[in-house]
């Protein structure tokens, strides 16, 4: 019955001994404390700017900062409606006496998933993904794994599985390191402070009925969460990326064009309503978290699931089809 | 087949797979708190906010319409931001905070104002600076070209009444600081009809100078003389907001009728 465990085991050791999920790994671990060096000047710059460590008088600037952008006449209709909602939301903040920005790794790791969701980590979970059944075909090895006396099907179901399981220790990673390596500057307390969830958006008014506090372990568990979540429907489509085409360069190359291509299309055409129908402008599932408006109305998070959930399905359905008709002889 | 390997490779597999389970769970919880619908118990906490409440009045705050923002700076300074510059030491305990919003007339200014978070920065400021009024005149008034007196007229009335409410305002808060009013000054006197510009723009004037009058510490700056003569070399390129030589003059005035700042923050 569970024959498939030791094949899942072994697609998940020929993973981890690549040297590809190492190269990620390194990838996160150095780029983190720049991230981390970044937000810390961030800090200080607008405190020395204001001359204050006040965080009401940074969230009142930023009212007022978004005040007037909104008087800009170059400023598209939805940015308008965007930066509206935003101003609707700090004030929120300041009328509650909410900190959105209070120091410490834990608001640093909520704060950077909430960033990479949309593109960061998806690229992580491409580099790993990309060549799972494409680099069998450059190898060579593809004709040794399918003399093997196990069904195609099962085999391609275990690579799944494996990478999965992978993309899974990716964000467990990420969100350790973010936490081990920020904590040396900005300290590592603040699991339980309060932050704030639940603003829903209609009609381009802010909707405060919902609106609730939770612990912030609670927030970075469901973000991370919902990451993981991104991050496999990804994994997913790259998946059958690999499956169709043969190397590993033109597979990797291909999702991650489209990763790009979908979040600089929702900011260069918001007002394009069908664009939320793909895949890769629904990536930023933290979004409903944290109550960020959307660029592109009409979307919601069981919206964003069930078109993230097609495409992986379908992905999946044609990557078995295919793997199972496939001629691997020639 | 059987599994076989080196303990590393047992506790990489095992905390991919522990991995797993947390994400899964905390996507669907993550799920149930989105979709499900919570009853509001926030509650405006007061208490923290009084306490925060620093008695220091070291706080330098700017508001009103894009003077004060800047606009037309090519360096984004403004005239507050170059007063900063000039005021802002290392050692010093002072804040600034910039509250001009571009195109604000005199009745958004009142609306500003009762806002609780600005008219707690009211509380904490020692000097308040305050641009309003351009956009009454110039804009609520109706176009140059087509000015009705009328209706000139009735914007005065209201301007006046509500620079008194902007000073009471800022009284109620805070009693005993200064206030510095720039007076308005006439971006078009180089245009032709210039005289019946120059004429609203000194009666608009008055009007200040008269609501300054009924309130204590109130001063006025006034701007008219700098941009008498030649406004085209004050002037940014859009002929309405000054430029950064226009911004310049303005601070300078400021910091003369300012005196002398650090004895005040020291005291």
């Amino acid at each position: 019955m569970i024959d498939w465990v030791p094949l899942v085991y072994n697609e998940l050791l020929k993973m981890a001994k690549k040297k590809r999920l190492l190269v990620v790994l390194l990838i996160v671990a150095v780029l983190i404390p720049v991230f981390t060096y970044a937000q810390y000047r961030t800090v200080q710059n607008t405190m020395e700017q204001l001359g204050t460590s006040d965080w009401r008088a940074v969230v009142q600037q930023q009212i007022i900062d978004n005040q007037n952008r909104l008087s800009s006449s170059r400023i598209p209709k939805e940015w308008k409606e965007f930066i509206q909602i935003n101003i609707q939301q700090l004030q929120y903040y300041l009328d509650h006496d909410i900190n959105p920005n209070a120091p410490g790794a834990p608001t640093f790791v909520r704060r950077f998933v909430e960033q990479a969701i949309a593109l960061f980590l998806p690229l992580l979970v491409v580099v790993v993904a990309s060549d799972i059944v494409s680099s069998e075909h450059s190898g060579g090895t593809i004709k040794l794994l399918l003399t093997r006396p196990v069904r195609r099907w099962k085999i391609l179901w275990s690579k799944y599985l494996a990478l999965i399981l992978v993309v899974s220790l990716i964000v467990t990673a990420t969100a350790l390191l973010s936490y081990l390596i920020s904590g040396l500057i900005f300290g590592y307390k603040g699991w339980d402070m309060p932050v704030i969830t639940g603003f829903q958006e209609k009609n381009g008014e802010l909707i405060t009925t919902n609106v609730h506090l939770i612990p912030q372990w609670q927030y970075i568990l469901m973000a991370y969460g919902l990451a993981w979540f991104t991050c496999v429907a990804v994994a997913t489509l790259s998946f059958m990326v690999s499956v169709l085409v043969r190397s590993t360069a033109a597979s990797m190359g291909i999702m991650m064009a489209a990763l790009i291509s979908g979040s600089l299309l929702v900011q260069l055409a918001p007002s394009w309503t069908t664009l939320k129908y793909l895949a890769f402008t629904n990536l930023q599932l933290t979004d409903y978290l944290s109550g960020t408006p959307t660029m592109i109305e009409g979307m919601s998070l069981p919206f964003s699931l069930a078109v993230l959930g097609v495409w992986s399905l379908i992905a999946l359905a044609i990557a078995f089809i295919v793997f199972q008709r496939r001629d691997v002889m020639g | 087949m059987r599994i076989k390997g080196r303990p590393l490779w047992t506790i990489v597999s095992l905390t991919a797979v522990t991995s797993a389970l947390i994400w899964m769970f905390g996507f669907g919880w993550a799920v149930s708190e989105i979709t499900s619908s919570h009853r509001n118990s926030l509650q405006p906490s007061k208490t923290s906010q009084e306490q925060k409440v620093s008695e220091q009045k070291n706080l330098f705050l700017t508001m009103g319409d894009s003077l004060t923002r800047g606009t037309g700076d090519t360096t984004g300074l403004g005239y507050a931001g170059r007063v900063r510059q000039r005021l802002q030491k290392p050692s010093s305990k002072l804040r600034f905070i910039n509250l001009g919003v571009n195109g604000q007339t005199s009745h958004d200014l009142r609306r500003q104002l009762q806002k609780p978070r600005v008219q707690e920065f009211i509380h904490q400021a020692g000097w308040v600076v305050i641009t309003i009024g351009g956009n009454d005149l110039f804009r609520e008034s109706g176009r140059l070209e087509s000015m009705d007196v009328a209706k000139i007229r009735a914007a005065q009335q209201q301007y006046e009444k509500n620079l008194d409410a902007i000073f009471e305002m800022i009284r109620e808060q805070n009693p005993d600081i200064p206030i510095f009013i720039f007076g308005l000054y006439n971006p078009f006197g180089d245009l032709k009809d210039s005289r019946i510009t120059f004429r609203f723009v000194r009666e608009w004037n008055d009007s200040l100078q008269e609501a300054a009058a009924r309130h204590d510490r109130v001063v006025v700056i006034p701007t008219y003389d700098l941009f008498q003569l030649q406004p085209g070399k004050y002037l940014f390129n859009d002929h309405f907001h000054p430029n950064g030589d226009g911004y310049q003059l303005m601070a300078e005035r400021l910091l003369q009728v300012m005196g002398n700042v650090d004895k005040d923050v020291s005291r």
